[in-house]
């Protein structure tokens, strides 16, 4: 782990603790000094990407690691451009404890520095990138939001109201927290899909190779498509789209991180770092 | 010694039978003024009378004395006999009087801790003070750390966050899962005492529309008036809960007026909106069962008292966090109180200084006539630097012994040293 990403770790760490503190506690000091270690942290974080941006000549995102290291990064980006609309503290404990731990399964999933695929570079390889990054970096926050959602419907139902002074968010807002991040995060991803046609065109020649990363992917976007559907035209809401929306989460999941990691087709990380 | 004496009877050391005696005595109000203002001993006063507690406040430099005046008054405001007084009194002196008002203040005394009238009502106190002019210099600073402290209590603990009543609690509930109630729609069902109130309580809380149904229509009607809201039978009871996102039940049915198949119909239809049911009624008129539906949320009385509860001691750990600022701001009331005391010794050095410039330029008159303006302005400026610098550190030196064990000692050596008297003026020369 180097040590930026160490500093990066250490403060989002740090800050999740601190928000969870003030949660309890209500104390302002602590949401000032959480805010301030996660904004920190972040800053540290964005440093250290670009040193490796600069190292690798371009995104640095090619195998496991480097995933889950800029799907964090893009996670906290949107994040922080949500946190100053919505100011939930009991999400911003979840989400940037959510953030550190990712950084930990970056840091003990490196491997050494390899030489990357030459495919890896251009315009629609950073269009394909980002968008499809940012798209799961808002899927990242609409789970936690899913999650948040079904505790705090869990503390109402049983009636364990201890938490009621732990100042906990309504269940509207986190719905609507939800709302907001699926639908962007569906246009995101639908649009890294998109570029990902583009690129695979002008890299491969062909726009569609029945590649298991791709054939889930496309599963995956029809899981959200469902969802996003039930929302907006069945008005699905609450619980039963709270459970949904875990169970996308854990599609992609698998789509972004197993079938990587299992070897097959060009989109494996094997083949991206010129392994055996 | 300036002294601070508070004596009281509040709902923790008397019965409502005392306590009203004293709210109810005739003109009060004017008595004690005049008492005051009439007193040798007494040099500031003020009294706080509320339904919980009725409390005289002075500061005297004789603490015997004054507390005789305020027993008498006690007494004959009371009408009761000195021996019987007595034990129900509270008597507070000094750091502890002024924690007790600060206390007060930040309603961390109050029967239901954290309520907000109390300060109010003693800010109102301490305005009638000030119209009699029975308050001075350290009264006036005490009631203003007062309103200090309990803002400071208010914002920095969650003293009176939460709930502490039933239908205060429903409103609270409502907001953890609607967020606002403005855009929402309530129904109450039944004519309960307890429902019609809660429903108040939603209407304050800024609800858009509220429904009122009632086995009997013209009930409906007659209770939907002065609520501003639209009647119904009971047998539009479907349509209604289709409608509504809170439903309040309290009616007198022996059994469930809100079944478990009915809510199921009714939310499929409602698709999964959520709805929040509180049952108020004794016994339960909606089915317990609801609760399993999705995005259903039902509390019944016992639901809502335990909600009461926990806020309730909520608030007494806010309160023991709270006793931490008073206890800071008790410390920084005594250090100006310690600093008051040399302030006439400094206040006499500079009047003794001003006295002898105003005598020394006298006696130059003659030489002082002929100069220009600009040179007189010179020379004043001149006398006066030369002067002030020379008490200037006597003065910092007695404000930095303020509040030490050996105070009196320099305030003595100082005055001594100038020769000026206990008050500050300058003993005439023999």
């Amino acid at each position: 782990m180097s040590i930026l990403l160490f500093i990066t770790f250490l403060s989002l760490a740090t800050a999740s603790l601190l928000l969870w503190l003030f949660v309890e506690r209500q104390r302002r000091v602590l949401l000032r000094v959480g805010s301030a270690l996660l904004y920190l942290g972040f800053g540290v974080w964005t440093l250290e990407l670009v040193l490796r941006y600069i190292s690798y000549s371009t995104l640095p995102v090619y195998d496991l690691s480097s995933s889950l290291f800029f799907w964090g990064w893009c996670g906290l980006l949107i994040f922080t451009a949500f946190n100053s609309r919505f100011k939930l503290s009991v999400f911003s404990f979840l989400f940037v404890g959510c953030a550190s731990l990712l950084i930990i399964l970056s840091a003990l999933t490196a491997t050494p520095k390899a030489p990357i695929s030459p495919y890896l570079k251009g315009l629609w390889f950073h269009l394909h990138v980002v968008t499809v990054f940012l798209g799961i970096g808002m899927f990242l926050i609409s789970s936690t939001a899913a999650f948040l959602y079904l505790w705090v419907d869990h503390l109402l139902k049983k009636k364990r109201l201890s938490h009621m002074r732990f100042k906990l968010p309504s269940l509207a807002i986190i719905d609507n927290m939800g709302h907001y991040s699926i639908t962007l995060g569906f246009f995101f991803y639908t649009v890294g899909m998109l570029t990902g046609l583009i690129y695979s065109h002008a890299s491969f020649g062909r726009y569609w190779q029945w590649d298991p990363k791709e054939v889930w992917s496309l599963l995956t976007w029809i899981l959200y498509a469902i969802l996003l559907h039930e929302r907006l035209a069945l008005g699905w809401r609450g619980k039963k789209a709270s459970v949904l929306t875990l169970i996308c989460f854990s599609a992609l999941l698998f789509t972004f991180l197993g079938i990587g990691h299992m070897g097959r087709g060009y989109h494996s990380f094997k083949v991206f770092t010129g392994g055996p | 010694m300036t002294d601070i004496l508070l004596l009281g009877v509040s709902y923790k050391t008397a019965p409502v039978e005392i306590r009203e005696r004293f709210a109810q005595a005739p003109d009060y109000n004017r008595r004690i003024y005049s008492s005051f203002r009439g007193s040798k001993v007494i040099r500031e006063g003020l009294f706080l009378s509320t339904c919980n507690r009725f409390e005289i406040l002075t500061v005297s430099e004789d603490p015997k004395g004054a507390r005789e005046e305020v027993l008498d008054l006690f007494r004959s405001i009371g009408g009761i006999e000195r021996d019987g007084l007595v034990p129900l009194l509270y008597e507070k002196r000094n750091k502890e009087a002024i924690a007790h008002i600060f206390r007060v203040a930040s309603s961390l005394d109050s029967m239901v801790i954290g309520e907000p009238q109390i300060l109010g009502q003693i800010k109102e106190a301490y305005r009638s003070a000030t119209e009699h002019k029975t308050t001075g210099v350290i009264l006036n600073r005490l009631m203003h750390r007062a309103f200090h402290t309990a803002k400071r209590v208010r914002t920095e603990t969650g003293i009176s966050e939460s709930a502490v009543s039933v239908s205060y609690a429903a409103v609270e509930l409502a907001k953890r899962i609607f967020n606002e109630l403005k855009g929402k729609c309530a129904l109450l069902v039944g004519a309960g005492e307890m429902g019609e109130l809660a429903a108040k309580h939603l209407v304050k809380g800024g609800i858009s529309r509220l429904l009122v149904a009632n086995r009997n229509l013209s009930k409906a009607v007659e209770l939907a008036l002065p609520l501003r809201a639209i009647p119904h039978s009971l047998e539009e009871l479907e349509d209604l809960l289709w409608q509504a996102d809170i439903v309040i039940v309290s009616t007198g049915a022996p059994d469930y007026v809100i079944s478990y198949e009915l809510m199921k119909s009714t939310s499929k239809r409602r698709r999964d909106k959520p709805i929040f049911l509180i049952d108020i009624s004794v016994p339960r008129n909606v089915d317990p069962k609801v609760q399993k539906i999705h995005n259903t949320y039902l509390y019944d009385i016992d639901d809502l008292k335990g909600v009461v509860e926990t806020n309730l001691n909520g608030r007494r750990a806010e309160a023991r966090r709270a006793e931490g600022i008073i206890e800071e701001e008790v410390l920084k009331y005594i250090k100006w109180l310690e600093t008051l005391e040399v302030v006439p010794t400094i206040m006499g050095l500079q009047r003794k200084v001003e006295d002898i410039i105003q005598m020394e330029l006298k006696k130059s008159k003659a030489f002082i006539q002929r100069l220009s303006d600009e040179e007189k302005e010179q020379l004043n400026v001149l006398v006066r630097s030369i002067a002030e610098k020379l008490i200037n550190d006597p003065i910092l030196f007695l404000k930095n012994k303020s509040g030490k064990r050996n105070l009196q000692m320099y305030v003595d050596i100082a005055q001594q040293l100038f020769n000026i008297n206990q008050n500050g003026n300058p003993i005439k020369e023999r």
